[in-house]
């Protein structure tokens, strides 16, 4: 099926790129964008090219931001010992919102997947490596402290899984204490409503009180 | 657990077909290609979401129908009302709902409803590759836990991604990913030894209860029994310590022949199970008829299993299993499905003469289900007009 407009048509397969959206979907936000006014539609148009024009990587922890490096990298209220290891920038966000967490953080960009060809060398961890390197300390003549303490928030998927192991075995010569989040029951669900894979598994890693 | 009615619309060679079952046994006969074995395929997809015979939801469509819709009105044990429907539409795959709510991930699904099928397909089990006979242990222990279903999803996945490297190093050497292979082997061999301690424990218990069922098929079969060899030569004692230790040392020992041949050759997916009967190789010595009741016994024991665990009383599927058996054999089969605790059973059979001189029809418990049944499954001729 195709439109008599060529640029609705254009649009669509335009937005059918991105992920989640497929064919239909795109002609829904075609059929909407078309109702939008020009000014709604033009900021939308002028955010998608400022994100690929302004947003670059933070050279220290590859979050994306304006300026360089980021403002948590910047923060001095921030605990630059402590290290948070996540896949994408979006679990920044998801980590950020519980306002739990004041240490800084490392993006890798993945996980290590070679069926669809990412290696390590695919992602940032070497780069991390480097964090932890009293060399890069020394650089900047400042008396920061050294990296304590890694957590690695990887997802727990076989390859979250193995990557992590992959990390922790290449950060073993550092000496830091490396942690990984903990699986269990969501707040707000019951016992009842768990799936037992879920539950046996926060069974085996259960806390002492 | 029972199955009160299913209606079929759609669904193979049933245009629309709406059955009523008894509570006992329930017979269901009729020519060649009416769509018997279809109605056992319902049930078994209501339970297990998939059919026994193919892995493609499609060919399960009607010749030229869009969609197919399969509902089940069952009454468990503990839960009164149990309706399960399934909606197939060729293009956006299948839907599960049960009391009219769709079920999120399959394997919520999947053990609430328990089924043990036997069909002339079993005979793979006893004379096949090993690789049926894993298939058997994992779905009776997928249908008693769902976290072993989500272990042997994430094993399949580290397989193929540790296969993946292993292939890369053999095709560019060591820079095709060595440095990331102890980390894949690293998961393999946690989610696998948790995989082959679950069977272990299960095969422990399914082993007394396959020696229950001998007794009940005491007449006519040998001493059946099994052995499960797990990776790196595990036994049934061992602990999960015992078996990662054996996993590692077995990887250790392989090492060179998996880079040579570019996959994986130790773990869970290579594990051997054999069956004996009275000391004898099945697979090697075994004649037809013993497998057949051989089959017989291991179906008995896994139904005995899957009312241990789930605590609900599953349903028996049969397709065509007593065409060539002798009398004595059918007459002895008959009896043990009518032992008290044994439930509701379904068997198809082409002609209902097999059962009719042991059971005794009637419309409550035992009932005869003679295909076809409705006007709609026949072709009519539609008037041409020649306007």
């Amino acid at each position: 099926m195709h439109f008599t407009s060529e640029s609705v048509e254009t649009l669509v397969e335009q937005l059918s790129k991105l992920p989640t959206i497929g064919r239909k979907t795109a002609q829904r936000l075609v059929s909407f964008i078309l109702k939008m006014s020009s000014d709604d539609v033009r900021q939308i148009a002028d955010a998608l090219i400022a994100v690929k024009e302004r947003v670059i990587f933070c050279s220290t922890c590859f979050n994306v931001t304006d300026d360089d490096p980021c403002p948590i990298c910047l923060s001095d209220r921030r605990d630059h010992a402590l290290i948070c290891v996540v896949e994408e920038p979006g679990d920044v966000v998801a980590i950020e919102r519980t306002h739990m967490y004041r240490g800084v953080y490392h993006v890798l960009g993945g996980v290590i997947s070679p069926l669809d060809g990412i290696g390590p060398d695919d992602l940032r961890i070497r780069e991390l490596v480097k964090r932890l390197s009293p060399s890069v300390n020394g650089e900047s003549g400042e008396s920061t402290t050294a990296v304590q303490e890694i957590i690695l928030a990887v997802n727990p998927s076989v390859e979250g899984d193995t990557t992590a192991y992959y990390i922790s075995q290449l950060l073993a010569p550092f000496h830091v204490k490396i942690s990984r989040l903990a699986r269990g029951i969501p707040i707000g669900s019951t016992l009842e409503f768990t799936d037992e894979a879920t539950l046996s598994r926060a069974i085996e890693s259960r806390v002492e009180l | 657990m029972l199955l009160h009615s299913l209606r079929l619309k759609d669904f193979r060679a049933h245009a629309a077909s709406d059955i009523q079952f008894g509570t006992g046994m329930n017979l269901v006969c009729g020519a060649n290609g009416i769509g018997k074995t279809n109605i056992l395929e319902a049930i078994h997809f209501l339970s297990l979401t998939k059919s026994f015979l193919t892995s493609k939801d499609q060919y399960l469509l009607r010749h030229n129908a869009p969609f197919f819709e399969l509902i089940g009105e069952f009454a468990g044990e503990h839960r009164k009302q149990i309706n399960v429907r399934v909606a197939f539409v060729l293009g956006e795959g299948k839907k599960i709902f049960v009391n009219g709510s769709p079920v999120e991930r399959k394997a919520d699904h999947i053990g609430t409803i328990p089924t043990v099928l036997l069909s002339p397909q079993d005979y793979a089990l006893t004379a096949g590759g090993p690789s049926e006979r894993r298939r058997f242990i994992n779905n009776i222990v997928c249908q008693a836990s769902s976290s072993y279903l989500d272990d042997l999803l994430r094993y399949r996945r580290t397989l193929k991604q540790r296969n993946e490297v292993l292939y890369r190093m053999k095709r560019f050497g060591p820079g095709g990913g060595e440095d990331t292979l102890e980390s894949w082997t690293n998961e393999l061999v946690e989610i696998g030894t948790r995989i082959v301690s679950a069977r272990l424990k299960f095969c422990s218990v399914f082993s007394e209860l396959l020696t229950d069922a001998h007794v009940l098929l005491g007449d006519v079969v040998e001493r059946p029994s099994f052995e499960y060899r797990g990776v790196g030569g595990t036994s049934l004692t061992d602990k999960p310590a015992d078996i990662k230790a054996a996993f590692w040392s077995a990887l250790r020992r392989e090492k060179h022949r998996e880079r040579h041949r570019g996959i994986t050759l130790v773990g869970p997916h290579r594990d051997e199970i054999t069956f004996f009967l009275d000391d004898l190789d099945l697979r090697r010595y075994a004649s037809q008829g013993q497998h057949r009741t051989f089959g017989m016994a291991l179906k008995l024991a896994q139904f005995q299993y899957l009312r241990n665990v789930t605590d609900e009383t599953p349903i028996m599927l049969l397709d065509d299993v007593f065409d060539n058996l002798d009398r004595e054999r059918i007459q002895l089969f008959i009896r043990i499905l009518q032992n008290e605790g044994m439930g509701q059973s379904i068997i198809t059979a082409a002609r209902k003469e097999i059962l009719d001189e042991f059971v005794e029809l009637d419309a409550e418990a035992n009932k005869l289900i003679e295909l076809p049944m409705f006007m709609e499954n026949k072709l009519t001729e539609v008037p041409v007009h020649t306007e």
